[in-house]
């Protein structure tokens, strides 16, 4: 048993070294740090949202240390989960679910070979069952001194999209996207915290996320949602001007593939919670999973 | 953003001769191009294509919510009789199997490298002036030329070294002669105007639905057998300014006064020294900032006076 247990690590970081030598990721990042908390204090009661500052020049770092993601979704197969590690070195992981349970759900160690590794995770009967009960939840990763998020699912379900928004992959330049916030709509009318990221990934460092305040963080905007869009975008003369979050400037030469997410708070008198990927657009209206930057 | 033909004098005959007489129109027509051949023979080829930096070098896109900041109109320009680089002769061009031929107007001979920025460099030849003219034979790797004609349509960017100086145009290439689109609002190049020897540009009432953001690059392009097309811009040769408005259902909102009278963005006086022979069209490449923005660049219409149509002015 433990000699297959074995052979199945080294198949499985095997297939993910191959994996790493592509230049397109084999998996999308998944949620961004810290998904689904750090939410800003609720608005004053009547107020309306302050004006909101412009997604600051920024770019992507060159150099990355530490492990990475190489998916940001794990699926349970029986009590067990893996998460496929780009790596320097061998090192421990461990995963928190606040849905399923406080404190640490699992944890493992991992040994790195030519650059990836696999962590093979368990949870208890009790934990699992929860899991299969509930479909999927946001999971915490500690992974080195990294603080990442994971969805942990007990059964295959499909990544969710923005209709619009995203990230125009070259408009403004080869090497240059930039985001641009969704146009959010709802019934009734009600205010919304988004806070954006963009998800880089290189074949050496997995995903990593890059947020408005800088590597593994971003900050909340605040705006009104109404049934036909965001109140603060309409200009005096009807246009709609999104907010934008540019340039942003990648490396060119480091087969670099990106992607934008967009956490939003709808406060309801009972807020909900929502993180979506956007949509990609290399020119024009094609659309594409990833913007990609050889 | 609709497009339609250029409104000339010969287009008006072929469309008369489809629902008359067909063979004495042939014969008709054949005299009047063999006689505008032979009248003007320093005519432009074709017409400029993409202005410098076509499809780059865009502002960044407009502030949430913010109205755009009206921009000063041009300043008046007068058009240089000279240049310092070379000139295409025409800026459409197809490729002939994995061959690209440019014919140019230059004053020595130098070097030419074509790429896309999506695609790379494409090709790179020398080119020898004789008598102020040359071709430059490019040759495409097959790949590269599938890629090309793959795409239909691209915005090339042609880097010049010619006697110690640098010079950067576009071109548009395709499998065939890509097709120019025409700006149809009733604004545009007014020759002659405000006095002989002038011309007045207006910018077109750019609409759209839904009301849009939008950022415009205005351009010169003018022609003499001497130079080819060479390009000034608001901010000099080679080199024009973006301005901001909004485009709307019924126009540019920021140039609608509140009677309903439109005072579009105007350039002018735009001055041309006579007996060099000058043509005269101008471009104008506009950024939608829709959601996922959209980029068109098209030439304006030219009026020799009153509702008349001409492909350009020109000012012997």
């Amino acid at each position: 048993m433990l000699l297959l247990a074995f052979l199945f690590s080294l198949s499985s970081a095997t297939a993910w070294a191959a994996a790493r030598t592509a230049s397109s990721p084999s998996a999308l990042p998944g949620p961004p740090p810290g998904a689904g908390s750090g939410f800003p204090v609720a608005p004053a009661a009547g107020g309306m949202p302050p004006a909101q500052p412009l997604g600051p020049a920024a770019t992507v770092p060159a150099h990355v240390s530490g492990p990475g993601l190489l998916s940001g979704t794990a699926r349970l197969q029986g009590r067990q989960f893996t998460l496929a590690i780009a790596c320097h070195a061998g090192g421990r992981v461990s995963v928190t679910a606040p849905a399923i349970a406080g404190g640490v759900l699992a944890h493992a160690s991992y040994s790195c070979r030519k650059g990836a590794a696999v962590a093979k995770l368990k949870l208890s009967a009790g934990h699992a069952g929860r899991l299969r009960a509930l479909g999927s939840t946001l999971a915490g990763v500690t992974l080195g001194s990294q603080h990442l998020s994971l969805t942990l699912e007990a059964r295959t379900t499909a990544s969710s999209y923005w209709s619009d928004g995203g990230l125009e992959c070259s408009l403004l330049g080869a090497d240059e996207p930039y985001v641009v916030d969704p146009n959010f709509t709802v019934t009734p009318s009600v205010t919304i915290d988004v806070r954006p990221w963009l998800a880089w990934y290189t074949p050496a460092n997995g995903w990593r996320w890059l947020g408005t305040a800088g590597v593994n963080s971003s900050r909340w905007y605040q705006w009104t949602a109404t049934t036909t869009g965001v109140e603060q975008w309409v200009t005096p003369a009807g246009a709609i001007n999104p907010w934008t979050w540019a340039p942003i400037q990648v490396h060119p030469g480091q087969n670099t593939s990106a992607i934008s997410v967009f956490e939003v708070v709808y406060l309801y008198p009972h807020p909900r919670y929502v993180w979506k990927y956007g949509p990609s657009v290399t020119s024009g209206t094609t659309v594409n999973t990833y913007c990609s930057y050889p | 953003m609709s497009r339609e033909p250029r409104n000339t004098d010969v287009y008006r005959l072929r469309t008369v001769c489809a629902a008359s007489l067909a063979l004495l129109c042939a014969l008709l027509w054949l005299a009047v191009w063999a006689g505008q051949a032979t009248a003007a023979p320093s005519v432009p080829p074709g017409l400029p294509g993409p202005p410098p930096g076509a499809g780059s070098g865009y502002p960044l896109p407009p502030a949430p919510g913010q109205a755009p900041t009206a921009g000063p109109d041009g300043s008046p320009t007068t058009i240089p009789v000279t240049s310092s680089g070379p000139g295409l002769l025409s800026g459409t061009a197809a490729l002939q199997g994995r061959r690209l031929n440019l014919p140019l107007a230059c004053s020595a001979s130098g070097r030419v490298t074509v790429s896309v920025p999506s695609l790379g460099t494409l090709a790179q030849a020398k080119y020898r002036c004789t008598d102020g003219s040359a071709v430059a034979h490019l040759s495409l790797t097959s790949a590269m030329a599938g890629r090309v004609k793959g795409m239909g349509e691209v915005l090339a960017r042609l880097a010049f070294v010619q006697g110690g100086a640098k010079e950067l145009l576009s071109l548009a290439l395709g499998s065939h002669v890509p097709a120019a689109g025409t700006w149809t609002s009733y604004y545009g190049l007014s020759c002659n105007a405000p006095a002989s020897g002038q011309s007045q540009l207006l910018a077109p009432n750019f609409t759209d639905t839904p009301a849009t953001t939008i950022a415009v690059r205005p351009w010169l392009a003018s022609y003499t057998a001497a130079t080819g097309w060479q390009w000034i811009g608001t901010a000099g040769a080679d080199a024009s300014s973006w301005y901001s408005w909004t485009a709307t259902p019924g126009g540019v909102a920021e140039w609608l006064s509140p009677t309903g009278s439109i005072t579009p963005w105007s350039w002018g006086p735009i001055s041309v020294t006579p007996g060099h022979g000058t043509y005269l069209i101008a471009v104008f490449e506009v950024v939608y900032w829709y959601s996922h923005p959209v980029y068109v660049w098209q030439y304006a219409r030219s009026g020799a006076g009153g509702s008349a149509n001409v492909t350009y002015c020109d000012y012997p």
